[in-house]
């Protein structure tokens, strides 16, 4: 039996435009594609055989097709399954995905704060030609404590606040993972299995940069949402977070 | 009331999906269009596999181990087919869903009366 061209144009239509609505690694992509594929040529093959022709022509296949499901409704029944297939991530490994970034944002925050402490600390060098103070200077350590109780204290604080959602909105909305959520094989999607946009991890890391915010927020998801595992912001966000 | 018809009918027929696949492969394996064309000629029309129906939900019983798939070359010039295999598991649960389903349709035979 075989396939004339305009079928073959049609079905390969067909076929694209479900693709278009599903979002699954390449990998699965390829075996959907070619599932599908042979899908409407038998399903035109019979057509035409019911006909007691020898080759699929075009009018078999717009009948298989406008006999099939519309493609969004297949592509969106692909995605339920492969969103059924997932296994989400429990509270144990996103805390450590959690403790992992930690200090990868303080190190950023240290960083960022480089150029507004250093001066500081230069200062407190003798210069040549000025007699040295009596007073040994203070170590880097002691500049940047002493920071901590300073007026800049809420500045630094502020900012450290901003520098956590950042980082996560950034990481997740660009990669749909952080550093460490990378390192335990996790990742942020949306519920219907698409990437997460930045408007979708903006509001899922509202409760990231105060700790008690995000405890109150996890201690709902183990005692109410065991189930589908969700933060009460996941929830808002409408997100979920998958383990490879 | 034909949309109410129409919904109680995709809840009946969600149910029936698997055991239907299952049932289908008891026999021999059988490739995606041929368990679609099936279920189509066996029910006399009157229900009907779709696309979005079949293939995730082959794809899930797989998952869970209850059939595997393998591609199998088809004609010159046609695109190999996937063909599906039942595994031992998968007849496990056939045999206690048609023990089930026995059970349920007697069961709900009775509540519906004459």
């Amino acid at each position: 039996m075989e396939l004339n061209e305009d079928a073959r144009r049609m079905m390969e239509n067909r076929v694209t435009k479900i693709l278009k609505g599903i979002d699954v690694p390449d990998i699965d992509k390829t075996e959907i594609k070619k599932e599908l594929i042979s899908n409407f040529i038998d399903a035109s093959m019979i057509n035409a055989q019911s006909r007691g022709a020898t080759s699929v022509e075009a009018s078999d296949m717009t009948s298989v097709l406008e006999s099939s499901e519309k493609p969004e409704e297949t592509a969106s029944a692909y995605m339920a399954a492969y969103i059924k297939s997932l296994k989400r991530a429990g509270i144990i490994s996103r805390s450590i995905a959690f403790l992992v970034d930690m200090p990868i944002i303080l190190l950023i925050t240290w960083l960022i704060s480089l150029p507004f402490i250093v001066p500081i600390y230069m200062h407190s060098f003798p210069t040549p030609g000025v007699p040295p103070s009596p007073h040994a200077p203070p170590s880097f350590l002691a500049i940047m404590f002493s920071q901590l109780f300073s007026q800049y204290f809420n500045i630094y604080l502020v900012s450290n606040l901003v520098i956590i959602f950042v980082y996560f909105v950034l990481f997740e909305g660009y990669l749909g993972y952080t550093p460490g959520k990378w390192l335990l094989g996790l990742k942020v999607i949306r519920e219907d299995g698409k990437k997460a946009d930045f408007k979708e991890t903006m509001l899922r890391s509202i409760t990231k940069p105060i700790f008690l915010m995000l405890m109150i927020d996890a201690a709902l998801m183990v005692f109410y949402d065991r189930k589908d595992r969700l933060r009460l912001f996941d929830r808002i966000a409408g997100t979920i977070v998958i383990k490879h | 009331m034909r949309e109410d018809i129409d919904r109680w009918m995709k809840e009946l027929k969600k149910g029936a999906t698997r055991f239907s696949i299952l049932a289908l492969l008891r026999d021999d394996d059988k490739y995606g269009y041929e368990l679609r064309h099936e279920f189509e000629t066996r029910t006399k029309g009157i229900m009907v596999l779709t696309e979005g129906n079949a293939y995730p939900a082959l794809h899930s019983m797989e998952n869970e181990g209850l059939i595997t798939s393998y591609w199998r070359n088809n004609e010159v010039g046609l695109p190999s087919r996937k063909y599906y295999h039942i595994t031992q598991k998968g007849e496990g649960l056939l045999k206690d869903m048609i023990f089930e389903w026995d059970r349920y349709v007697s069961a709900i035979n009775n509540i519906r009366g004459p």
